[in-house]
């Protein structure tokens, strides 16, 4: 733990300027102060060598200065002259007249000495010593002794002093840029925190534009579908013959169905349809999906297929799936009016889709491009190009709901006038494909005579659904609680369980669902909802889901599927 | 650096060093002659070690005899001063005194023929003989004698031995004569 520690300790350390520089000035101070103590104690020891010398003379010439042997007192100066750190030496007398003393050139002998500490006078130092013989104080000796001048101490530091202040800038120098860099770094993750939030208020923005323009579209929709059925209705009561009223009836119909249809499309783009998922074997799938598109596009525009064999399955919502193609096919179709060719190549992508497996599948045109703008609003629910009364503003909307839903990506190439791609990115099916269900579901299963229990709390509902499953000859079982419906259960024998998912009270159709599967297991249950996000976590748990508005025909194809899954 | 290294060991040689060997301009005469012998006479005793030093209470003796006028310079020098703890005194002895010699430290016999009786007197004893030879009364452990003019000292170590007496290296340092 020390190692990773120090470095990320001394780089904070460096991020601060202050610290770096109190560093440096501190390196600066301590090695100053060593230095200072070094000539202190330099000084000190070459203050004691010369003193020991002053005292040896002192001691040496006692004798010759007592009995004013001059000679001899002179000879033991002398002798010092061997010493070339001697400049100056003198001998005096108790009363301090010089006796004896040489000097070198440019040097002097004082003519009296005071007795005193030693002390360094320029580059010299002097010693005066005392001439003792038992009490008795006989004479003084005057040493006076080369110290090495400033200068040259100074020179002879130069060289680590140079290498310290460098040092000392270095980290100086590091640290300023370290800091330097540091503070870029912090404004760096300013201004994207900034950006980020401003391109957030953009998005939001956008998304609130979009939702206006949705609300917008869905709301003109819907009143023209509404229109339909209402103003159909009215002439239904007024038409006398039955052909008309079939043809009206069919034209509400064909209304409703649009409803469903424009509801579909937004509850993909929101992506809250069930996911009907189911292991896709493209090559195979688009070669069905092949003469549809070849009826909705023009006899002018010609659609070519590059599908591989080998290309691996995907776990998509088949139908949503088939939308999507047709949408994108169709969007390529209109953007070229005079006609082209549309290409829709599927390849295998390895780890393209943050590490997984995908299939790419892209379709091309050679249409009129798309400019950056369009590009960029192209998945927003109601945005089109096209001229009124031709598009909805939906298809691209629902290729990107349908590809979120997939857990996959879509993206938009395109260059005005040279055509656009529009690739989507969907994981690879991990298990293998199931073997053809098909075969499973040949027998034939009659609802006739089944016991079906009804939960549902919409009283309306209720009555509907309970009529369309007698049109199927089953008996049913109406409850408008789950609790209701459980002690009905508990109460009668039942063949099925038909319940709603969001329903007042303490249970839901899913606790229903699990408390029913807890009983009996396998015993065949379908949850019905209009609300994807409740049907998402029920087909997770297995659950049979239909989805809301439903026909007959499906209820009842869903009931007989879940009697055979048993 | 210094500078002078430049010059080299030889150059250094060459270098001239005044020679400040002063004489001192005392010299001495006939007045100061007594002057210097009382000095000598009281430095002597910080150069010798006596066997014993005797106890801290009685003085430090020095005597003098056949010389008052060095006694009476030596009276006033060692006035108030002290030799290895021990106040000093100064004693002048007649020639007729020469048994009080065993009672001094130091003994000088500066004149007169009666110094053979002060040596012999002292003789054995921890007293510091002094002779003059040039006034005839050599024999001391330590002499005076006169040589270019200077009082110089002779010094006989067998005579120390005798009187039990220390003497230090200094002191035959400086002596021109020395009788082992």
């Amino acid at each position: 733990m020390i190692a990773p520690f120090f470095p990320r300790f001394s780089r904070r350390l460096l991020e601060r300027r202050w610290i770096t520089a109190g560093v440096a000035l501190l390196l600066l101070v301590i090695s100053l102060l060593l230095g200072w103590q070094w000539e202190q104690r330099e000084n000190a020891n070459q203050v004691r060598q010369v003193s020991v010398q002053a005292r040896i003379l002192a001691g040496s010439v006692s004798g010759a200065l007592a009995f004013d042997d001059y000679q001899t007192a002179s000879e033991y100066l002398m002798a010092l002259r061997e010493n070339k750190d001697i400049e100056a030496a003198g001998l005096y007398r108790a009363n301090g007249d010089l006796v004896a003393g040489f000097a070198k050139p440019g040097e002097q002998v004082p003519k009296r000495v005071h007795r005193q500490a030693p002390r360094v006078d320029g580059s010299d130092l002097v010693v005066v010593e005392p001439v003792r013989q038992a009490n008795l104080e006989l004479g003084t000796v005057y040493l006076r002794s080369i110290v090495e001048p400033l200068s040259a101490r100074l020179s002879r530091y130069v060289a680590i002093g140079t290498i310290l202040v460098l040092a000392a800038l270095l980290i100086a120098l590091l640290g300023a840029s370290n800091a330097a860099a540091a503070a870029a770094n912090r404004e760096l993750l300013d201004q994207i925190a900034a950006r980020e939030k401003a391109e957030m208020a953009l998005r939001q923005a956008q998304k609130m534009e979009a939702l206006g323009q949705l609300t917008g579209g869905v709301a003109h929709d819907f009143n023209n579908l509404l229109m339909a059925a209402s103003s159909g209705l009215e002439l239904m009561g007024r038409a006398k013959d039955q052909e008309r009223r079939d043809r009206l009836a069919e034209g509400m119909r064909n209304a409703l169905d649009r409803g469903a249809q424009i509801t579909q499309q937004l509850l993909a783009f929101s992506r809250r349809t069930p996911i009907n998922s189911e292991v896709l074997k493209l090559d195979e799938h688009i070669d069905k999906l092949a003469s549809l598109l070849d009826h909705s596009l023009r006899e002018n525009v010609s659609v070519r297929f590059a599908l591989p064999r080998d290309l691996w399955a995907v776990d998509v919502d088949a139908s949503q799936f088939d939308v999507a193609v047709l949408n994108l096919a169709v969007n390529a179709k209109d953007a070229m009016p005079h006609g082209g060719l549309v290409c829709i190549t599927a390849v295998n992508r390895t780890g393209a889709l943050e590490g997984r497996d995908a299939v790419e599948i892209s379709v091309q045109d050679e249409g009129v491009g798309m400019d950056p703008e369009a590009v960029e609003k192209a998945f927003e629910p109601f945005f089109t190009t096209k001229e009124v009364g031709r598009g909805t503003g939906l298809g691209l909307s629902q290729v990107y709901g349908f590809v979120q839903s997939a857990g996959g990506t879509v993206s938009i190439s395109s260059t005005s006038d040279a055509g656009t791609t529009i690739s989507m990115l969907l994981p690879r099916s991990m298990p293998a494909p199931a073997v053809d269900l098909a075969v499973a579901s040949t027998g034939h299963v009659s609802l006739e005579g089944l016991r079906v229990l009804l939960v549902e709390d919409d009283p309306a509902l209720n009555e509907l659904v309970g009529q369309m499953l007698a049109e199927q000859g089953t008996r049913v079982i109406a409850a408008t609680t789950a609790a209701q419906g459980l002690a009905l259960f508990e109460a009668n024998p039942v063949d099925a369980v038909l319940s709603d998912m969001v329903m007042p009270g303490e249970m839901g159709g899913l606790d229903l669902a699990r408390r029913l599967r807890a009983m009996r297991k396998d015993f065949p249950i379908v949850l019905m909802t209009g609300f994807s996000a409740a049907a998402e976590p029920a087909a997770a748990e297995g659950f049979t889901v239909l989805r809301k508005p439903f026909t007959m025909a499906a209820l009842a194809n869903t009931l007989e599927q879940s009697l055979r899954d048993r | 650096m210094r500078p002078c290294m430049a010059l080299g060991r030889g150059a250094f040689r060459l270098a001239l060093f005044a020679l400040l060997g002063l004489v001192s301009s005392s010299a001495l005469a006939a007045t100061a002659e007594a002057e210097v012998k009382a000095a000598y006479l009281y430095k002597l005793a910080s150069f010798v070690r006596w066997p014993s030093e005797g106890g801290s209470g009685s003085p430090f003796t020095i005597c003098v005899a056949g010389r008052s006028d060095v006694a009476s310079v030596l009276g006033q020098l060692v006035r108030g001063q002290q030799v290895a703890g021990r106040a000093v005194a100064v004693e002048q002895l007649a020639a007729a005194q020469s048994a009080r010699a065993r009672e001094c430290a130091v003994l000088f016999v500066g004149r007169g023929a009666g110094s053979k009786a002060f040596f012999s007197a002292a003789r054995g004893l921890p007293v510091l003989t002094i002779g003059d030879r040039n006034n005839g009364t050599g024999g001391g452990v330590v002499d005076f004698m006169l040589r270019d003019g200077r009082v110089r000292l002779a010094i006989d170590r067998g005579a120390a031995d005798r009187q039990h007496l220390e003497l230090s290296s200094k002191l035959l340092d400086v002596a021109v004569v020395v009788t082992p």
